[in-house]
């Protein structure tokens, strides 16, 4: 009997156990874990709890020191490193200011580690700043071996969200905990040698973190409803009307949470993804969008890129008194932009929403380095989210589908780019802060989602969905490079085209990602020449010097040229449309190297229009217009614009008129 | 009865002054003539023999602007200044063209000459002038304390949510749809005042156009307020019109010229109407 109760008791424990975990099998190394018990202060605006904390160190040498973002510690202060880039303060009065504080840390022996602890600033010595801490261990970590901390720590929101902060009972908390840098080690994400990767918080920079497990208690007043990146796995209100919720999430990069009593809820499913949505009272007509735009993604994802893991999501759209949290992503939570009684016809809202949830694969699944490398989570998802939309809303239509008017998300892209005026300042390659002549924003997200779309137009969608495919398949819960990405699609397109496109494709990379030089391609000039027959002057034995033709053969033959130019310094292959007056048309393949080139044709035909990269695959070409040219130009389409414009502009300003 | 008055008087005051509608009419084409060539030209010179303008085929699309490339800076420019610059110069203009109109609707004969029309537009100009940019003055006033002020002080009262504001701005613009009227009102009343007596005596004008506006209030403000009803729904037909028809020729692009111009002749004589409205008002 007693052996029975105690095999009972045994199997009950393993069954309570295992309804926590999510994976059976890790997703990833799980090289740091985070268990909290916290407790947010409405009216101080603190998260104040204990923390115990796991680092294992997986190089082959020993480690001395342990390296910690004290990300919220950028609010403490105009001096620090993220008020001086930005050239703000955190605000006027103290409830204005964040920070983080550790009131305590000990390690697993219960040493106390106060004393060691110092604060560094690696990337600009700025005495200031206070955002990254190092723990000098009085032992070194060895190999394999795992550190554990128990850290009591307190958290200031600051009052100025910056996704992270606090407006009146509205939180949203994030970057707010003591968090282990990444132990890089050699060779990994192209490090010379072993060390911390531990950058200091930017004005534009975002994250870089290990796959973790939390396990966090939340305690808040029982009228809050709060969301998080976790699963729920328990929830109770104590007798002193606190709201009690554990949460568990696996596999992700980061823990983020948000309260605020004033949240309406809608919970819906894709497949095994129970999604929870969080907004504002008054706009319950915007739910059906953001959550058909966050199921097209999840949906689109997992065909062309891979299958989204876990079976929880959270997105929140925050109140307007919280929009500066708006637009984050923290892998299973990730906050949108939205706004009441937004027209049908405008997708601005869903695109933020497929834009975050699909951080959940570039930085969430596929860890990238954001500090180092912000094309890789910026634009390779601007790249997907451009995609999405304008599958989903319609080809040209993905963020204005107006009956008479209308723009792509792809070409929004690409505005960005090719109408900026600092596009060639820098290529791809420097870390977020380090982008000049405020060019970050354009270089990392639309110049890379926009030769991520010139790559697909020369490889073609099956090749590049392959591509991404294998990137996943190869990277997901690990932290890609640059380089691992280079390597991946010279395999694939090698593998798929042979050597269609050379040898490898590093001529496309060392001209986009590592390059400066713009792409334009223009179509200079077509001319159709009549090829007469023979008519001259001739010397015969008889008649002397007499003119002479050559009636036998017709006067409609044409020589036809198509020139075209390559004005920018980028060189890329381009297809060229040639459009007879017959009606036969022609493709043509240039290696888009040479300055110029000429096309010709003899005939009876004519050309009469002749367009370069008529599907508009080269969309880094930075001018269209020039891209094609007509023998007869459609002179009704140009003035039909202008006679509505002024039509327009005579009723309008008669209007205004009293 | 003064109310039906108002409309049957206008519209036959606005038929009398047809002369003056369509002089009217050919001083802001030649205006806007001087404005669409130079942007015609630019167009063509942007644009050369490319066929991009195929993409405008399904409708206005955005992406056409973004894919003028160089062009599109220098182009919007164009258009944004010189459209500020028109709006300047179709102030001044309707102001003073406004003065002839306001004259043949008072002189309400069919034989008004064009002499008069342009005599009196020149000299009711400044004191026009003055009278809209008051009335303009007091419009932008009172919207923002109808509507501003109340979304405002709601906003400061604590948690607001933004379907409230959105139903409390829902309920300011028809209550400022229903203000519209009064300063209409002074504005024509005014205007129907100083071109029927002292020209110079611009604020007794005004004062006038509040007195007579009060004075017959129930028959002034629904005149108007229909006249504003009638305009807007007109104007809304227009734009649906204008928009769904697309020519694909030469000829069917004439038509539309033509077309848009007759329709702008329309809203002009509706206007006239409304102004012919209130002089008929001011008679009785």
């Amino acid at each position: 009997m007693r052996k029975f109760l105690i095999s009972f008791l045994l199997l009950a424990l393993t069954v309570a156990l295992s309804a926590q975990v999510i994976f059976y099998k890790p997703l990833s190394e799980r090289l740091t874990g985070y268990t909290m018990d916290v407790e947010l202060d409405p009216e101080a605006k603190t998260v104040t709890g204990s923390m115990e904390a796991y680092w294992i160190n997986n190089s082959q040498s020993p480690v001395p020191d342990i390296q910690m973002h004290m990300y919220l510690n950028a609010f403490r202060s105009n001096k620090s490193t993220f008020y001086r880039e930005s050239n703000g303060s955190p605000g006027s009065s103290e409830i204005d200011y964040g920070w983080v504080e550790i009131n305590n840390i000990i390690d697993r022996s219960g040493k106390d580690l106060n004393g060691f602890l110092e604060y560094i600033s690696p990337d600009d010595g700025n005495p200031d700043d206070m955002t990254v801490l190092r723990l000098n261990l009085p032992e070194p970590v060895a190999p394999g071996d795992t550190a554990f901390f128990y850290i009591d720590f307190t958290s200031k929101l600051p009052g100025s969200i910056r996704r992270t902060g606090f407006t009146d009972d509205f939180f949203f908390v994030a970057q707010w905990f003591p968090k282990f840098g990444v132990y890089e080690t050699k060779g990994m994400n192209g490090a010379e040698e072993d060390g911390w990767n531990c950058h200091q918080f930017h004005a534009h920079s975002e994250f870089y973190s290990n796959h973790s497990v939390y396990k966090v208690r939340i305690k808040v007043p029982e009228e809050f409803v709060v969301g998080s990146g976790g699963q729920l796995i328990k929830q109770e209100i104590n007798d002193q009307g606190i709201k009690v919720l554990d949460y568990r999430a696996e596999d992700i990069v980061d823990f983020a949470w948000t309260a605020w009593p004033g949240y309406s809820e809608h919970e819906g499913q894709w497949e095994h993804v129970n999604i929870r949505f969080l907004y504002p009272p008054g706009r319950d007509d915007q739910v059906d969008r953001h959550m058909a735009a966050v199921k097209y993604a999840l949906e689109y994802f997992t065909e062309r890129v891979g299958p989204f893991p876990w079976p929880h999501l959270t997105f929140v759209d925050p109140p307007m008194k919280g929009s500066g949290a708006g637009g984050m992503e923290y892998t299973t939570l990730f906050t949108t932009a939205g706004a009441a009684r937004l027209p049908e016809y405008l997708h601005m809202s869903e695109m933020v929403t497929v834009h975050e949830f699909g951080h959940a694969y570039f930085m969430g699944m596929l860890a990238t380095n954001e500090f180092e490398d912000p094309w890789m989570d910026e634009g390779m998802n601007s790249y997907w989210e451009s995609r999405i939309m304008d599958h989903y809303y319609g080809p040209g239509k993905g963020i204005i589908e107006h009956e008479h008017f209308y723009m792509s998300d792809r070409e929004m892209q690409r505005t960005g780019y090719v109408h900026a005026s600092n596009r060639k300042v820098s290529d791809n390659s420097p870390w977020s802060w380090d982008y000049p002549h405020g060019s970050y924003s354009m270089l990392s997200y639309q110049k890379a989602a926009t030769w991520l779309h010139t790559l697909q137009g020369i490889i073609g969608e099956e090749t590049i969905d392959s591509v991404f495919k294998t990137y996943y398949n190869e990277w997901a819960f690990r932290h890609p490079s640059p380089d691992d990405f280079i390597e991946i699609t010279n395999k694939v397109v090698t593998q798929m085209h042979g050597d269609r496109f050379g040898e490898d494709m590093q001529w496309f990379f060392d001209q986009t990602l590592y390059g400066t030089g713009i792409c334009d391609y223009k179509l200079a000039g077509i001319s159709n020449y009549k090829q007469r027959s023979f008519r001259g002057i001739e010397k015969t034995d008889t008649a002397g010097m007499v003119l002479k033709k050559d009636d036998t053969a017709g006067d409609s033959i044409y020589k036809s040229v198509v020139r075209l130019e390559r004005i920018g310094e980028v060189r890329l292959p381009v297809q060229l449309l040639v459009h007879f007056r017959s009606g036969k048309e022609v493709r043509e393949e240039w290696d888009g190297k040479a300055r110029y080139k000429d096309f010709e044709y003899t005939g009876t035909d004519r050309v009469e229009w002749a367009v370069i990269d008529p599907e508009y695959r080269i969309t880094m070409d930075v001018n269209y217009i020039n891209n094609s040219m007509t023998t007869k130009p459609d002179k009704v389409r140009r003035k039909r614009p202008v006679r509505k414009l002024v039509t327009f502009i005579q009723f309008f300003t008669h209007i205004i008129s009293i | 009865m003064k109310f039906f008055k108002a409309f049957t008087s206008g519209a036959i005051r606005a038929l009398r002054s047809i002369k003056a509608i369509l002089l009217f009419w050919l001083m802001t084409f030649a205006v806007l003539a001087v404005f669409t060539y130079p942007l015609k030209s630019f167009i063509n010179e942007a644009m050369g023999n490319s066929m991009i303008t195929n993409l405008l085929d399904e409708g206005f699309n955005l992406t056409l602007f973004t894919d003028l490339g160089q062009a599109f800076s220098p182009m919007m420019s164009y258009i944004t200044s010189g459209f500020l610059i028109l709006l300047l110069l179709y102030f001044f203009l309707y102001n003073f063209l406004n003065g002839g109109l306001f004259d043949s609707l008072k002189t309400n004969k069919l034989s008004y000459k064009p002499g008069d029309f342009f005599r009196s537009s020149a000299r009711l100009f400044l004191s026009y002038l003055v009278v809209m940019v008051l009335v303009i003055l007091m419009i932008l006033l009172a919207m923002v304390l109808v509507v501003g002020v109340p979304v405002l002080i709601q906003r400061a009262g604590g948690s607001v949510t933004e379907e409230q504001t959105w139903k409390l701005v829902s309920v300011l613009r028809i209550v400022a749809l229903l203000v519209l009227p009064v300063f209409l009102l002074v504005a024509d009343y005014s205007r129907t005042w100083l071109a029927a007596n002292d020209y110079r005596k611009v604020f007794k004008s005004i004062g006038y156009g509040f007195k007579a506006t009060f004075k017959t209030f129930l028959s002034s403000y629904f005149f108007m307020l229909i006249m504003i009803i009638v305009q807007g729904l007109f104007v809304m037909l227009v734009a649906k019109v204008l928009a769904s028809y697309t020519p694909e020729s030469g000829g069917g692009l004439f038509l539309l010229f033509l077309l848009s111009q007759f329709l702008f002749i329309v809203k002009l004589f509706l206007r006239a109407v409304r102004y012919g409205g209130v002089t008929a008002l001011y008679r009785l």
